[in-house]
């Protein structure tokens, strides 16, 4: 997060040059993106690359990506930073929190001023104030009119998002959806399903290949997601086959070397 | 062997919150009815939701005698596929208490949580006949979308967690890196890890989440533990 690159995106000073930063940013976003369904891609990679690239974009400071379980839950897959404090906030937002509302309306969900949010979600409100977060954007997930997740943005600062802004937050959000869902799926009856799930597992196991490394390397939850990441790219593999290959001990951990995300 | 934990009770108290999970089974798949347990520590299970009798009296048997497909597919972490019940040579006593209900096949999928396997769904039918390609795929896919809920269900039915106010939901995520970690301090498997957790929260009185919160903070180790 580049703090003038904010400044100056917010205020518009010199909306001309910036515009056409800005744009160059948001094509080599979405070619990144499109790049990355080409070939077999990992659905938690892309999405982790693509929350970055739009909390960049738009200037907030965290994001997440949250899909629909089983039960009706929303469960987070995807985040911009694995530290707990910030996964803490986009959790109990999927508790009780915009990311719910956005998730049940299908609507856009925007609270310019968390701390004036006094009795919609008092848990969310705390949370979010104590990292210090002040503003939040949810954008639904949708796909052929079912909402099936919602991507969920933080901001530090109050105020909301510009309609332009808005409005790519929605395009990213769909970006984020075919990826999830996959170019197959759109064929397939019950593929949809079974991708969504699919995600969700992914997330679990990789939770555990984190802790996997964290008890044998002696590194943070942070180190060891980056080190996961890493062997992946390297070893051209998608994350959920390094993640298996850690729990299950075929990929020595030992081999694994944690980094600072 | 096995125990058998207060099924009936279970069954009851988790009809009404657990509805949704078994129905997409019924919708999707050419099955009677189904029946979803969570074990634990020495494959005790817990009945989280079954659609009907049979399907409860099939997981009570199974539980009762220590033997069957649900037992085999969470032993083996694998689809335990019996086709024509009839034919089988297997679990002999399971088989002669099943002679009484109407059951021509059973379809055992384990219930995975990334590398754990926490329990099983047992579907039936009445007449015999495998399941197609697809139909497993679809159940595998149905299993991953109520792992988590069947297991977040079968702690608050096991009373390692209080189910009245907030739902621990920010802690999740440490249950599965605390799996991880416990894994290798152990040097068993995820199945194993997740076991022992569960068996030493309700052990030491403590939730879950709270073990997994002190593995993951590294004031718990369970290579440290008296046996």
């Amino acid at each position: 997060m580049n703090d003038s690159e904010y400044v100056a995106g917010n205020i518009r000073a010199d909306s001309a040059r910036d515009d056409s930063t800005r744009e160059e940013r948001i094509n080599d976003a979405f070619v990144r993106v499109a790049g990355t369904l080409v070939d077999s891609y990992d659905v938690l990679d892309l999405l982790s690359t693509l929350m970055n690239t739009c909390t960049e974009l738009l200037g907030v400071q965290a994001g997440g990506i949250l899909i629909v379980d089983g039960a009706g839950q929303l469960e987070l897959v995807a985040s911009t930073s694995e530290e707990a404090e910030i996964v803490e906030v986009m959790i109990v937002a999927a508790g009780g929190g915009p990311c719910v509302d956005c998730f049940s309306t299908g609507r856009v969900v925007s609270v310019s001023d968390i701390e004036a949010e006094a009795g919609r979600w008092p848990r969310f409100r705390r949370t979010a104030l104590d990292q210090g977060f002040r503003a939040a954007h949810a954008t639904p997930l949708r796909l052929h009119g079912e909402v099936i997740g919602a991507m969920n943005l933080l901001s530090t600062r109050i105020g909301a998002l510009s309609v332009r802004d808005s409005q790519l937050a929605q395009a990213l959000a769909d970006v984020a959806t075919v990826g999830i869902l996959h170019e197959r799926s759109f064929r397939e009856p019950g593929a949809v399903a079974a991708q969504l799930h699919l995600a969700l597992d992914t997330r679990v196991l990789v939770e555990q290949a984190k802790g996997v490394l964290a008890q044998v390397r002696s590194c943070t939850m942070t180190e060891a997601f980056a080190a996961l990441r890493n062997y992946a790219r390297e070893h051209d593999v998608t994350l959920r086959a390094a993640a298996a290959g850690v729990v299950d001990r075929t990929i020595a951990a030992e081999s694994l070397v944690p980094r600072p995300a | 062997m096995q125990t058998v934990t207060p099924m009936s009770e279970r069954a009851e108290t988790s009809r009404t919150a657990g509805t949704q999970l078994t129905s997409p089974f019924l919708e999707l798949l050419p099955i009677t009815g189904a029946a979803i347990s969570v074990f634990d520590q020495d494959r005790r299970a817990t009945l989280i939701q079954a659609t009907d009798a049979t399907s409860t009296r099939l997981e009570e048997m199974q539980f009762d005698l220590g033997e069957g497909p649900s037992v085999d597919a969470y032993r083996t972490a694998t689809l335990i596929s019996v086709p024509e019940l009839a034919w089988v040579d297997l679990w002999p006593a399971f088989l002669r208490s099943a002679a009484e209900l109407t059951v021509g096949a059973i379809f055992a999928f384990p219930l995975m949580l990334g590398a754990a396997c926490t329990g099983t769904v047992t579907c039936y039918r009445t007449t015999p006949g495998p399941l197609d390609d697809d139909a497993v795929d679809i159940g595998a896919s149905l299993c991953r979308a109520i792992a988590g809920p069947s297991f977040r269900r079968a702690i608050v039915l096991a009373a390692d967690e209080s189910p009245d106010g907030q739902p621990p939901i920010e802690s999740r995520r440490e249950i599965h890196q605390a799996t991880g970690m416990v894994l290798i301090q152990l040097q068993v498997s995820a199945t194993d890890a997740l076991s022992r957790i569960r068996a030493y929260a309700f052990s030491s009185g403590y939730t879950v989440q709270e073990i997994a919160h002190d593995v993951v903070s590294r004031r718990l180790n369970f290579a440290e533990l008296p046996e």
